[in-house]
């Protein structure tokens, strides 16, 4: 992947992520399996999904809270790791392909919301004054022509933070492809590997989120439903 | 003079977050939104219109729409300044009800949908099939549609019932909390979540007892963990570390 396309994808949906609609088209269960299939990784894709989505349901953006950015941290991740020819997820098996990834992915995922302060930081300081003096003018063209200034600079920033966090992932990147590759196919521990068990801890999460609320009583139900089938997919697989 | 919201007032309210900032929050965004119709107004009534949108607001960015249509209806029959109390009136329950309905509600419930699509091609042997893996990733996007679609359904809505309401607002705020959708997406919710431990638990570990076990544990010991900071990042650390050993 090109390092241009890479930083207009990861500025794109950040853009959609919280100024401009919210889509939600850059949902890491969305994305980053169809950028892993369209970049021949389909497995790092998937499992960077699936984990990061399920991992942030309960990261609620309310009010002036900022929670971890599951698809821009997916992005830098994936994207980081497939820059080059080879790239790095190319040299590596596809478990440590998966583990690496998921190593890159977790700690920017926490790491991520410095970019949204900023920005809100930048709005409040800089472009809140001259809204206001605009207003205060009676210039209504002015208040039109900033909130475009505003979305060209927010772009510019998180241009300018995809392209370092990508350098940043192509730096640490071969140094955990090597842990990457020293963990066994399944865990020496219970033959579980690290994407199921992040898998697991994510599933808990959303246990948590799901349980305090109305939804408490469908939860056992599903979970009873879920119980009945996993009974008769062992069955059918081992009886 | 005629009340006439425009339809660029809805494209603009897409951007109602655009300069969220700490001091006023959406409340550029808001003043962004409200241009096209401040601009029907008399010159001389568009300053007090423009300073009036510059005042703190913060609500669930999809339902911005009630308040706008109500601006345009309150600016346009000259009772902008009673728009400011509605304001004031309006945030909250607009935030509350948006935050629980899209949120806490819809949006896992829509990403739980698109896991479990992906979980089932994951288990489902051949797992490199194509025709597999396009069904799952169906399954992700018709979520993700499925979401917009009730999303911009609910902000076109909130438009036209705002427009139509005008001060009558306040008293219809009241009826959100009580949308039979906030009840339904819980239910889903809590129904689907319960799905994906059990089906997780045995087929993650390929049906081993000792590694349902840990992912049972896994699961359960994340679900139980003390409401701090620090936990999360705690207990993933030590999951990377175990993996390690």
């Amino acid at each position: 992947m090109h390092v241009a396309l890479a930083i207009l994808i990861c500025t794109l949906v950040y853009l959609d992520s919280w100024p401009v609609g919210q889509f939600q088209l850059g949902r890491p269960v969305l994305l980053l399996p169809l950028l892993g299939w369209a970049l021949g990784h389909p497995w790092a894709g998937l499992w960077l999904g699936l984990v990061l989505e399920t991992l942030t349901l309960r990261s609620l953006p309310m009010g002036s809270a900022l929670p971890p950015d599951p698809a821009l941290a997916g992005l830098w991740a994936l994207l980081g790791l497939d820059l080059g020819t080879p790239s790095l997820l190319d040299r590596l098996p596809t478990e440590a392909g998966v583990a690496t990834a998921l190593a890159v992915a977790v700690p920017l995922c926490w790491a991520s919301p410095w970019l949204t302060e900023a920005q809100r930081r930048i709005n409040g300081r800089w472009w809140r004054p001259r809204f206001e003096a605009a207003a205060q003018a009676g210039d209504d063209r002015l208040c039109g022509r900033l909130m475009g200034r505003v979305l060209l600079q927010t772009a510019g920033l998180a241009a300018l933070v995809s392209g370092l966090a990508l350098v940043l992932v192509r730096v640490v990147g071969p140094w955990l492809g090597r842990w990457g590759r020293s963990l066994p196919e399944s865990g020496r521990l219970l033959e579980l590997n690290l994407a199921w068990l992040l898998l697991a801890v994510a599933v808990g999460g959303l246990w948590r989120h799901t349980a305090g609320r109305r939804g408490n009583r469908a939860l056992w139900s599903g979970a009873l439903l879920g119980l009945v089938i996993a009974t008769l997919w062992w069955l059918g697989r081992f009886a | 003079m005629s009340v006439r919201l425009p339809s660029s007032v809805f494209w603009r309210s897409l951007l109602i977050q655009g300069a969220w900032n700490y001091q006023g929050m959406q409340h550029l965004g808001y003043l962004w939104a409200l241009l096209p119709i401040v601009r029907q107004l008399p010159k001389d009534e568009r300053r007090a219109a423009l300073l009036r949108a510059t005042e703190f607001y913060n609500a669930h960015p999809y339902l911005c729409g009630y308040l706008l249509g109500a601006a345009s209806t309150l600016e346009a029959t000259g009772q902008g300044p009673a728009l400011s109390r509605l304001k004031r009136a309006g945030v909250t329950p607009l935030g509350v009800t948006g935050d629980r309905l899209f949120w806490a509600g819809l949006k896992p419930l829509s990403g739980v949908l698109g896991m479990l699509g992906f979980l089932v091609l994951v288990i489902t042997p051949p797992v490199a099939d194509d025709r597999h893996w396009l069904t799952a990733l169906g399954v992700a996007v018709a979520a993700t549609v499925g979401y917009n679609v009730i999303h911009v359904h609910w902000r076109r809505k909130a438009l036209h019932d705002g427009r139509r309401l005008g001060l009558g607002l306040a008293g219809a705020l009241r009826e959100l909390a009580h949308l039979p959708l906030l009840a339904a997406s819980g239910l889903a919710l809590g129904l689907i979540s319960g799905l994906t431990l059990p089906l997780l638990a045995a087929m993650g570990a390929g049906g081993k007892p000792l590694g349902v076990l840990a992912l049972l544990a896994t699961a359960v010991l994340s679900w139980q963990l003390p409401a701090r900071s620090w936990a999360l990042p705690v207990l993933l650390a030590a999951v990377f570390l175990f993996q390690s050993l």
